[in-house]
């Protein structure tokens, strides 16, 4: 599952390129099991290189990365993901980036991430295939239900106040989550001021997993932080499975 | 309810979220009317019961194809081969490339063959259909179903005619934990009540055939079940209430004059 090695920039024929894509390891790393997903923002990380800061979260146990360096030129995303690349899929991991279609189907990236504001999910679904994951960004109910239409994983949030979130509006707060659990089989990751205190009610309110940004990246102890979140996401889905509703 | 609230699966949209079948009819004016009352936009029809010759009658020539979706089923089918060279039949003479899979295990409960529905599944979706397999109320085999690109999951309430209703609701709330295609709860309905139990569980449709077809009046029937499956989504979607051993007043008590 290394392909650290194998992949490298000169690459000669049409069959080499195509190699990679085939070794997508996102059927052993369905994103319902995924428990915390982490967005990358190489400006939270107090000067440590993103590098550093995802291989200690990945050390710390989180099985899903989401390069979102908005800011960054396809090049700079292109390089910065190349050296992220072999770190993550060391690890049994998988990287998905952010709005960049293009990007994932240039390297082995295991899927993309979309926002409101991006492609249609379906269009992403048609240019990348089968087997590279799509999630979309949602807040709303409505957002859910068309986002079924292409997406493996929605995002759903901000559900608590955070600062990297302020400008996306007010939290949606838990009941929203519940009402879109209601209405989309797909697997929901709760975001927006996760912390390891909130990410349990996240769980028993019906979502799959939790996904946080500077949860992780500013924390000192990023293998500790993700410890504590998949911790408090595991106590959640205990609470979920002992709970029996009479029918 | 929103407009959206619609039944998905490969890339098609339905407001109705019951499917209904069109055998056992008194005959084929009834069946017609049942279609129409019941609101239903999806019809099932068996491949190998139907005339597929249209320079004679037909079942066909009773349903609007304009108004309905026809969905192709494999009834009768008890191999692999059998249902997948069904499926393939069915779409050359051009009903479509939709197919609800069934693969019987057993002549007396209709109970489906499992692996072999597996099988032909595997073989379908390769091919290009969008698969709709009937398999029992199996969290496990669903997700296998599932995983083998399975558009839709069709676990039975009870078997094919019996009337039985949702025998294991616990089982059909697990799929519905784990599936992350729709799940049609198919089979076992044999009244209003059962459709709207299923609808209530979360699942995202019910099909039904002889609940409707069998009924004294196949009409009134439809219609309730049309009702029914409404009413079953909604109550769904409102999220209901805990279930408590005690009372809670109607009106509460606070701030009333002692």
């Amino acid at each position: 599952m290394v392909y650290g090695s194998r992949f490298t920039v000169d690459r000669k024929s049409h069959r080499a390129l195509a190699r990679p894509i085939r070794e997508l390891s996102t059927v052993n790393c369905p994103p319902a099991s995924w428990g915390f997903y982490v967005l990358t923002d190489r400006s939270l990380t107090k000067g440590r290189p993103l590098e550093v800061v995802v291989d200690a979260a990945l050390q710390g146990g989180v099985n899903a990365i989401q390069l979102r360096e908005k800011d960054l030129s396809a090049r700079a995303l292109y390089e910065l993901a190349q050296r992220l690349l072999p770190i993550v899929h060391s690890r049994r991991a998988v990287l998905l980036v952010n709005d960049r279609i293009d990007l994932a189907l240039t390297l082995p990236i295991d899927g993309v991430h979309l926002a409101q504001t991006s492609l249609p999910p379906v269009e992403a679904r048609r240019l990348l295939g089968p087997r590279r994951l799509i999630g979309v960004s949602c807040h709303t109910v409505q957002e859910a239900i068309e986002a079924q239409n292409g997406a493996d994983f929605i995002v759903l949030g901000p559900l608590f106040f955070t600062p990297s979130k302020a400008a996306y509006g007010s939290p949606i707060g838990l009941e929203r989550l519940r009402e879109v659990r209601r209405h989309v089989r797909l697997p929901i990751l709760g975001i927006g001021g996760i912390t390891a205190s909130n990410a349990a009610q996240v769980i028993e309110a019906g979502a799959e997993g939790v996904a946080a940004i500077s949860a992780v990246m500013a924390a000192d102890d990023p293998a500790g932080a993700v410890r504590d979140v998949l911790h408090a996401v595991k106590s959640g889905l205990a609470v979920r499975a002992r709970r029996v509703e009479p029918l | 309810m929103e407009k959206s609230d619609v039944l998905t699966f490969a890339g098609r949209r339905f407001r109705s979220r019951l499917i209904v079948g069109t055998g056992k009819y008194p005959d084929y004016l009834s069946m017609q009317r049942a279609h129409d009352a019941s609101g239903a936009e999806i019809v099932t029809v068996a491949v190998r019961r139907v005339n597929l010759d249209r320079t004679q009658e037909s079942l066909l020539d009773y349903i609007d194809t304009k108004r309905y979706t026809l969905l192709p089923n494999t009834a009768g089918c008890y191999t692999a081969e059998e249902a997948i060279k069904t499926a393939i039949l069915a779409r050359e003479v051009g009903l479509s490339d939709l197919v609800k899979l069934e693969v019987i295990g057993d002549q007396r409960t209709l109970f489906p063959d499992n692996e072999e529905l597996l099988n032909a599944t595997r073989v379908l979706v390769k091919e290009g259909f969008v698969v709709l397999p009937y398999t029992n109320d199996d969290p496990v085999m669903a997700k296998k179903l599932e995983d083998a690109g399975a558009a839709a999951v069709m676990p039975l309430g009870a078997p094919i005619g019996s009337g039985l209703g949702i025998r294991n609701p616990y089982n059909i709330k697990i799929i519905l934990e784990t599936a992350r295609v729709p799940v049609i709860v198919d089979a076992g309905v044999g009244t209003a009540s059962d459709a709207a139990i299923a609808m209530e569980l979360g699942c995202d449709g019910v099909l039904m055939n002889t609940g409707i077809a069998g009924a004294k009046d196949p009409v009134a029937m439809a219609e309730a079940m049309r009702h029914a499956v409404l009413a079953g989504r909604l109550a769904y979607l409102a999220g209901r209430i805990p279930k408590k051993l005690y009372a809670t007043a109607s009106s509460p008590l606070e701030g009333m004059i002692e």
